[in-house]
């Protein structure tokens, strides 16, 4: 017995002494503040930040246009804010964390298609209440698309409705005063959360680091992928849906996807969004860099941002409207959702275990 | 000389003894489970449940699921009692069994630990002494059967011994995966979290160590000059396990299961103390009138004995059965179950669905999300048995009277730090493939080898 204690004891000096020599912290030894201050100080932030500008500017041209009698000229203007407030949204729509889960942010600005029924009707009665989560659908950016661009067929049409009775403008008015107030709401509210977000980096479900990557994943699978490719190529459904492209109305739906994948490809690669400078320390490429043992383009990093430099390129070669490219061509927009498909597995497979994230779904025993 | 091992005896106390920790344990387990709203959140809520492959008829039952547990719970109050103790653990197996067949997607080896040992129990005369029945029946037994104690003794040994033969794997030993990818992720533990357990000398000494504690714990404790030392590693290891991992019940389980091992002179001076305490609240009198027996006789001996004895071999060869399927077990998993193969591997899987309609040629993906909840989407997402029922599931959904959709799965999977591959195979039809106990060969091979048995 003694001799097999002994044996044990032997076995476990061998195992320690041959690797006490390179005590080298080998684990996810990133530095989990730096990362969340990162996402909070180059993401989060200004993204939001940037976002409520475009807004105040919609709102404010939406306001002189309503003052001043809207007109071709004005509606144009108006456009173009809308244009640079959807694409602005695109750096915000991934960062459902805190105020903006509680209020059902991204709901209330982008969900598509619009309920056009939903809103011809709370505009013809005037009583509505836009709190009301059957009304998501018709509000935010998407019926803003429809009112500026799809009311009439003609931009005389258009202008004639607008003018009148005014029902029109005041549904815009209010539609974008609760969008402006939503955003407040998060941007304030992420002055006291800030504290509490930096200091969450411990591993479990509701800590910072897990929900963030959590909500990329989500974000990026659903609202990304799902959204703006999947369903409308008919993916989820026995034939495609065409209709269902963000921005159908106006067309911008090729603009606005290649906003957010810009911000999904910053946010992995730690890229700021605006001024385009790679900040240093931890991104979500360089711990996976540093976790991967694997070198060059087998490692997890590499290959996470080739696949979304595939994904990128095959955006690129779509049409400016999707509602176009999948009725000429519906074959070149699936491949496309398919490259994009490929990250998926990546993120939700290959990164989460490396990133050694607990995603407790279910509070259970494991053994 | 099997004959006289027969006829030795052992005293009473260590079944009895047993037998109170048992009952109690299974109590405040079931408690816990109920108080936690898993058997609301487990067993009502979902409208799917993945079943055993031909227990496909043991489902919840609505609401009155929560009258099997209360059954279970009161058969284990009986049982720790010693109240009509045969029907009581008999009744215990039979509503602790029926709960884990309700659905697979909870299957722990510690949850299996406890149906077979619950059968077991039935064979042994755990009320011989210090029971409720002794006051009905008027009589107590002084000494039992040795093979009594033995046997269980002997299932102790057999889920440490082959938990230990089952980590002597190239992944485990050499790898020190997946207690590396675990370890690490503990990070926020205090004292150790940030700095031992992110050392690569600490994975490897931990999977070293728990593969030898493995193999080594049961005959620690049965020589004697060991045990002590034994049982403070016994503790040790099941503290540390605990913090670690959430992992239940199971360490109170085999701490308490091991102290089986001491001598029956422990036993004695526990239940001692039981009684003493139990005078001293006035809950028991002290009363000479029970007839004491020196030696119990086990009625239908042989019938006893063969049960037990097939109940052994069945257990011994079990694990063994993976033998009998190609490729890499620890990526089809056809045969790991019921073996003992305890934290072995890390997986992750994202499996989607398609549904074919092969008159139109069209086809959809389905959001499994709608039908199953996270915990079952994780689960059914690595393991072939569970996707190829969901693909069935969704091929019975979406199929018509007189048209039979196809079903395909689109999925991957990562084991043990390894990247992600293609897991099944995309061109196969999973809903015109059955269940049954031949080798999957839709399963994709995992195209590397983890050595050892």
């Amino acid at each position: 017995m003694k001799k097999f204690l002994l044996s044990i004891i032997m076995v476990f000096g061998i195992i320690s002494s041959c690797n006490d020599t390179d005590e080298v912290i080998v684990g996810p030894t990133f530095d989990r503040s730096i990362l969340l201050n990162n996402w909070f100080n180059n993401h989060i932030n200004p993204s939001l930040n940037n976002f409520s500008n475009e807004l105040s500017q919609l709102k404010s041209d939406f306001t002189s246009a309503k003052n001043n009698g809207i007109d071709i000229v004005s509606l144009e203007k108006l456009r173009n804010s809308y244009k640079s407030t959807y694409k602005a949204w695109q750096y915000v729509e991934m960062f459902n964390i805190g105020k903006a889960e509680e209020i059902y942010y991204t709901a209330t600005v982008n969900i598509y298609p619009v309920n056009t029924t939903r809103v011809e009707s709370n505009i013809s009665s005037g009583d509505y209440n836009l709190n009301n989560p059957n009304n998501y659908p018709a509000q935010g950016l998407p019926t803003i698309d429809y009112i500026l661009f799809g009311i009439g067929s003609t931009d005389t049409e258009i202008l004639e409705k607008l003018k009148d009775e005014g029902k029109y403008m005041n549904y815009l008015s209010s539609i974008i005063e609760e969008m402006s107030s939503n955003t407040s709401k998060v941007v304030t509210d992420w002055e006291t959360y800030k504290a509490e977000f930096l200091s969450s980096t411990d591993n479990t479900a509701t800590s910072a680091v897990n929900m963030m990557v959590n909500d990329f994943i989500f974000y990026y699978e659903k609202g990304f992928r799902a959204n703006k490719f999947g369903i409308p190529a008919g993916v989820f459904s026995s034939a495609p849906i065409p209709e269902n492209v963000e921005a159908y109305y106006s067309g911008y739906s090729k603009d606005l996807s290649i906003e957010a994948m810009g911000a999904i490809k910053d946010l992995f690669i730690g890229r700021h969004p605006f001024n385009g400078t790679v900040y240093s320390g931890s991104s979500l490429k360089s711990i996976l860099l540093d976790l991967d043992s694997n070198e060059g383009q087998n490692n997890l990093a590499n290959k996470i941002e080739s696949k979304i430099d595939v994904a990128i390129n095959k955006i690129n070669s779509l049409e400016e409207n999707y509602y176009n490219q999948i009725q000429n061509d519906n074959n070149k927009f699936l491949q496309t959702y398919d490259a994009i498909q490929e990250v998926v597995v990546l993120l939700k497979v290959d990164m989460l275990q490396l990133l050694s994230i607990n995603v407790d779904y279910v509070d259970a025993d494991g053994d | 000389m099997i004959n006289k091992y027969l006829e030795e005896y052992t005293p009473s106390y260590t079944l009895a003894f047993y037998r109170i920790g048992f009952g109690a344990l299974m109590c405040y387990s079931i408690i816990r489970f109920w108080y936690k709203g898993w058997i609301e959140e487990l067993y009502i809520k979902p409208e799917f449940h993945f079943s055993y492959y031909g227990f496909e008829w043991a489902k919840p039952i609505g609401e009155y699921t929560y009258l099997i547990f209360l059954l279970c719970f009161i058969a284990s109050f009986f049982v720790m009692i010693g109240f009509k103790y045969r029907a009581s653990i008999f009744l215990f197996f039979l509503s602790f069994t029926y709960i884990e067949l309700m659905d697979k997607t909870t299957y722990l080896n510690h949850y299996y630990f406890i149906s077979i040992l619950s059968f077991l129990l039935i064979f042994l005369p755990a009320n011989a002494t210090f029971s409720i029945d002794n006051i009905l029946n008027n009589k107590k037994f002084r000494n039992i059967p040795k093979w009594n104690v033995d046997a269980l003794k002997l299932i102790i040994t057999i889920v440490y011994l082959y938990a230990g033969i089952a980590k002597m794997n190239s992944d485990w030993l050499f790898e020190a995966m997946p207690l590396k990818i675990w370890l690490q992720s503990k990070y926020d533990l205090p004292l150790i979290g940030g700095n031992l357990l992110q050392m690569s000398w600490v994975h490897f000494a931990m999977s070293w160590g728990g593969m030898l504690y493995d193999i080594s714990i049961p005959f620690l404790l049965i020589i004697n000059r060991t045990r002590i030392i034994a049982f403070l590693l016994v503790i040790f290891f099941h503290v540390f396990t605990l913090i670690l991992f959430p992992i239940g019940m199971f360490p109170h389980i085999m701490i308490f299961s091991s102290m089986v091992f001491f001598s029956s002179d422990f036993h004695k001076k526990i239940i001692n103390k039981l009684k003493d305490l139990l005078m001293k609240i006035g809950i028991k009198k002290k009363s000479n009138k029970t007839k004491i027996v020196e030696l119990y006789k086990t009625p239908r001996s042989k019938l006893s004995l063969t049960l037990v004895t097939s109940f052994f071999i069945i257990q011994a060869l079990l694990p063994f059965r993976y033998q009998m399927y190609p490729g890499e077990l620890f990526w089809h998993e056809q045969g790991y179950r019921f073996s003992w193969r305890v934290m072995l591997i890390e997986k992750i899987g994202y499996t989607n669905f398609k549904i074919k309609n092969p008159k139109t040629g069209t086809s959809f993906m389905v959001d499994s999300s709608e039908f199953l909840t996270p915990f079952q989407l994780k689960q059914m997402s690595f393991q072939p048995d569970f996707i190829l029922e969901f693909a069935h599931y969704l091929g019975k959904k979406y199929s018509t009277k007189n048209n039979s959709v196809e079903v395909y799965a689109d999925s991957f999977v990562a084991l043990n730090g390894r990247p992600s591959k293609r897991f099944i195979d995309p061109d196969t039809n999973l809903y015109k493939e059955k269940e049954s106990f031949r080798n999957k060969t839709w399963i994709l091979p995992l195209e590397d080898e983890i050595k050892g048995i």
